[in-house]
C-alpha cells in the first residue's frame, strides 16, 4: 500500500534531520502546504520550493538537490556504501537502509527513533574515532565538517573590543546625554563603555608535509573554522616552506580550498622544515605578529628534517614575539606517543601542548585557545 | 515551468532583473509563506538588487536598513523626538489638561521617529523590506530581530505593542562575514545567490545596457567568466562587469580593445584590490583577452 504524500514528505523531513539539517516543525508543516499546493506532481518544482524551505546555510544547500533525488527519484540513485556511523550503530544503519522510499512509498520503517537521540549518538561515537582509522568518505567528511564547526565556535568564547553596558567604569558621554533627554536633561540611565575580553590575534601555522598527509584534511577545516571565526587571523602552511594562505581559507567552498592546497602540496615528497618555515613567518611577516595579543596555534607532529637545536631557536624567536604558542599535534594521541617525544629544545618554548587527532581532541584544543595564559598545560 | 513561476520570471524581467527558476520559485513561495527569505551570496552577485527588482516587480514601497556594526534599536526601529516632546512640554504649562492627558499626548505617535524597521509594520501596504548585510550587525541586534521576523510586531514601552498592519516581505542579506544565528535562519527560507553563468550574466548585461553591441557584450561576459577562475582576492560581480562594459560603452568601443596595454586602463573596473592588480600580469591578460575575443 502507498502512502500519502503527507507522510512521504514527514518521512523525508526526518531523513534530512538525520543528516543533520535543522528542520522544525513549523517547516515541516510548510513543507506539507507547498506538497498540497501542488496536486500535479512536479518533482522539479517541488525540489526547487523544499530547498528553499527546507536548508539553512550554504552547505546545506549544496547537499540538499542530491539527498532530494536520493528519496524521491530512488531509481535514479546508485545504492549508497553505509557510513562508518551507520556501521558502528544497528539503529543508524536501519535509518541508512530506509532511504529512498519517497515515490515508491512502500517501504516499511523500522522503530520510529528520535532523531535527537541518534544525533547525539552518532556525535558522540565518531568524536572519539581517531581520524586516520575512518575509512569511510562520508564519516571522513562529517568529521571534517564537524572540526570546522567546533572551529568555528571560537568566535563565541572570545568577544570584540569594547561595549556599551549599564554598568562599568567609564561613561558614554554620548549614548548617556541621548537617553538623559527622556529625563529633562537629568542623567537618570548613565550609559558606560565596557571594554570587551580582547579577541586574541590567530596566527595558524599548519604542517601539510608527508607525516601529516593522513590528518591534513581534517586539521585544514580546522584551521578554516579558527580563521572564519577569528576577524584578524593569519593562516600559513609549510611542508619544506611557508605559504600564506588566509586568503584561500576564507574560500567559502570547502572542496576548492582542499583541491588548490593540493596543488599547493606538490612537494610534500621533500621533508619537513619547521624551524626553517618558523623563521619565514619571523622574517617576512613579523607585522602579523604582536606580543599582547598574537596566539600562534602551530599544527604539527614535530618531525622536522631541521636540526632540534634549530628548532628550539626559531621556537624562542617567536615566543618573544607572540603571547601565547599552542602546537597540536596529531601525533599525541597514538599510543606510547607522549609529549616528552617533541625535542626537549622545542617543548621549553611550547605553551600549550595538545593532541589533534579526534573531534574531542579538536573540542579541547579551541578551550585553550580561547583561554587567558596561564600555567602550561603538558 | 509552472505558470507562477513564468510570470514572477517576466515581472522580475520587466523591473531589469533576470532571475533563474530557482529564485523565481523562492520568490513566490516568500509571497505565498510570508517569510523572510535570507539571500547569502559573494558580494556583486545581485542579492541587494533582487529586493529593489521584488519591490518594482509587485508594485510595493522598498524600505531599506543597512546594518552595521553598532546598529541599534535608535537608528532601526525607533526613537522619540525628545526635542520636540521638551518643546510640547514647554507649550503645555499653562494647559488646562489633566496631567494623565498631557503625558498620553506626548506619548502618542505623533512624537515617533519612525525608523525603517517600524516604518515597515505600519505601512498600509505590504511594502518590502531590505534587511541588508545581516552579517554586519552585532549579535544583539539579530536577536532582536527575532521577534519581528515572528510575530511581525514591535514593543514600544511607552506606547505598547505595535503590529503590522500589512505583512512586510523581508529580504535578509548576508556576504557571510560572520556566521548567523540558528535562530535567525530557522525564521527565513534560504536561497544561494552564485556568480551568474555566462548566458545569464549576457542576458543581465543586455538588459541593463540596452545599446551595447552584442558583440561588445558576449566579449566582456566572456572576459568576466574567465578572469573570475583566476585565484583572486575579489572576484568582480554583476556589478563590475556593468560597469566595465559602461566604460567600455562610453569609449565608443563595439569589441574589446587589443593589445592588453589599451584594455588593462579600464581594469580598474573589474578589479578593485592591490593584491590582484600585482597578481594580474599583462601576459595573463592577453590569455583571457584572446580567450574573450575568439570566435
Amino acid at each position: 500500500m502507498s502512502d500519502s504524500p503527507s507522510r512521504r514528505v514527514a518521512r523525508f523531513v526526518r531523513e534530512l534531520r538525520r543528516d543533520g539539517f535543522g528542520i522544525g516543525a513549523g517547516e515541516t508543516l510548510d513543507a506539507l502546504r507547498v506538497i498540497r499546493a501542488n496536486p500535479v506532481l512536479d518533482v522539479a518544482r517541488i525540489r526547487r520550493r523544499l530547498r528553499s524551505l527546507l536548508c539553512r546555510d550554504h552547505a546545506e544547500w549544496v547537499r540538499f538537490p542530491e539527498l532530494f533525488d536520493r528519496y524521491w527519484l530512488p531509481a535514479a540513485q546508485q545504492e549508497q556504501p553505509l557510513s562508518a556511523a551507520a556501521r558502528l550503530d544497528p539503529r543508524l544503519r536501519r535509518q541508512a537502509r530506509s532511504v529512498g522510499t519517497g515515490l515508491a512509498g512502500t517501504a516499511e520503517l523500522g522503530e520510529d527513533l528520535r532523531s535527537t537521540g541518534a544525533g547525539a549518538g552518532r556525535q558522540a561515537t565518531l568524536s572519539r574515532i581517531d581520524y586516520r582509522f575512518l575509512t569511510d568518505a562520508r564519516a571522513r567528511r562529517e568529521i571534517e565538517r564537524l572540526a570546522e564547526r567546533l572551529a568555528r565556535s571560537l568566535r563565541h568564547r572570545a568577544s570584540r573590543r569594547r561595549r556599551i553596558e549599564v554598568r562599568g567604569r567609564r561613561i558614554h558621554l554620548r549614548k548617556t546625554l541621548r537617553g538623559s533627554l527622556r529625563h529633562a536633561g537629568l542623567p537618570v540611565h548613565p550609559r558606560y563603555l565596557t571594554r570587551r575580553p580582547q579577541t586574541p590575534r590567530l596566527v595558524l601555522i599548519q604542517d601539510i608535509s608527508h607525516s601529516m598527509a593522513q590528518y591534513t584534511p581534517l586539521l585544514t577545516r580546522f584551521c578554516r573554522g579558527l580563521l572564519r571565526a577569528a576577524r584578524d587571523a593569519e593562516a600559513f602552511v609549510f611542508h619544506i616552506e611557508l605559504h600564506r594562505i588566509t586568503e584561500l581559507y576564507r574560500e567559502r567552498d570547502a572542496d576548492e580550498v582542499k583541491r588548490r592546497l593540493d596543488g599547493m602540496n606538490r612537494l610534500w615528497l621533500g621533508g619537513t622544515r619547521i624551524a626553517r618555515s618558523l623563521s619565514s613567518v619571523l622574517c617576512d611577516h613579523a607585522e602579523r605578529l604582536s606580543p599582547s595579543r598574537t596566539v600562534v596555534v602551530m599544527l604539527s607532529d614535530g618531525f622536522d628534517s631541521d636540526d632540534a637545536d634549530d628548532l628550539g631557536d626559531a621556537l624562542a624567536r617567536l615566543r618573544r614575539r607572540v603571547r601565547r604558542i599552542v602546537w597540536l599535534s596529531p601525533a599525541l594521541g597514538r599510543e606510547g606517543i607522549s609529549a616528552q617525544d617533541l625535542p626537549e629544545q622545542a617543548r621549553a618554548h611550547v605553551d600549550v601542548l595538545l593532541p589533534a587527532h579526534d573531534l574531542a581532541s579538536l573540542s579541547w584544543a579551541v578551550t585553550c585557545i580561547a583561554r587567558e595564559p596561564g600555567a602550561r598545560s603538558w | 515551468m509552472n505558470d507562477s513561476t513564468m510570470s514572477m520570471q517576466s515581472r522580475l524581467a520587466a523591473a531589469g532583473y533576470v532571475a533563474e527558476d530557482d529564485l523565481a520559485s523562492t520568490l513566490e513561495l516568500l509571497l505565498e509563506l510570508e517569510r523572510p527569505l535570507l539571500v547569502e551570496g559573494d558580494a556583486g552577485v545581485g542579492k541587494t538588487e533582487l529586493a529593489k527588482a521584488l519591490a518594482t516587480a509587485t508594485d510595493s514601497r522598498l524600505i531599506r536598513l543597512q546594518c552595521y556594526e553598532g546598529l541599534d534599536v535608535d537608528t532601526a526601529v525607533y526613537e522619540w523626538n525628545y526635542p520636540r516632546q521638551l518643546l510640547a512640554i514647554k507649550l503645555q504649562e499653562t494647559s488646562t489638561d489633566s496631567l494623565e492627558d498631557r503625558e498620553d499626548s506626548i506619548f502618542s505617535e505623533r512624537y515617533l521617529l519612525p525608523r525603517p524597521l517600524l516604518l515597515a509594520i505600519r505601512e498600509q501596504r505590504s511594502p518590502v523590506l531590505l534587511i541588508d548585510e545581516i552579517d554586519r550587525a552585532d549579535e544583539a541586534f539579530e536577536a532582536y530581530l527575532l521577534e519581528l521576523l515572528s510575530d511581525f510586531q514591535i514593543s514600544i514601552p511607552e506606547l505598547g505593542t505595535l503590529s503590522a498592519r500589512a505583512l512586510p516581505r523581508v529580504i535578509l542579506t548576508s556576504n557571510g562575514m560572520r556566521e548567523l544565528s540558528d535562530a535567525l535562519r530557522r525564521r527565513c527560507l534560504y536561497y544561494f545567490l552564485d556568480y551568474p553563468s555566462l548566458d545569464k550574466e549576457l542576458d543581465i548585461v543586455r538588459a541593463r545596457l540596452p545599446d551595447i553591441d552584442t558583440r561588445l557584450a558576449s566579449q566582456v561576459v566572456r572576459f568576466v567568466q574567465s578572469l573570475r577562475e583566476l585565484d583572486l582576492r575579489k572576484k568582480p560581480g554583476i556589478a563590475e562587469t556593468l560597469d566595465w562594459a559602461a566604460a567600455l560603452m562610453s569609449q565608443g568601443a563595439a569589441s574589446l580593445p587589443t593589445p592588453a596595454a589599451t584594455l588593462h586602463r579600464t581594469l580598474s573596473c573589474l578589479i578593485k584590490t592591490r593584491d590582484d592588480q600585482q597578481r594580474l600580469q599583462e601576459s595573463e591578460i592577453d590569455r583571457l583577452l584572446s580567450r574573450a575575443i575568439a570566435p
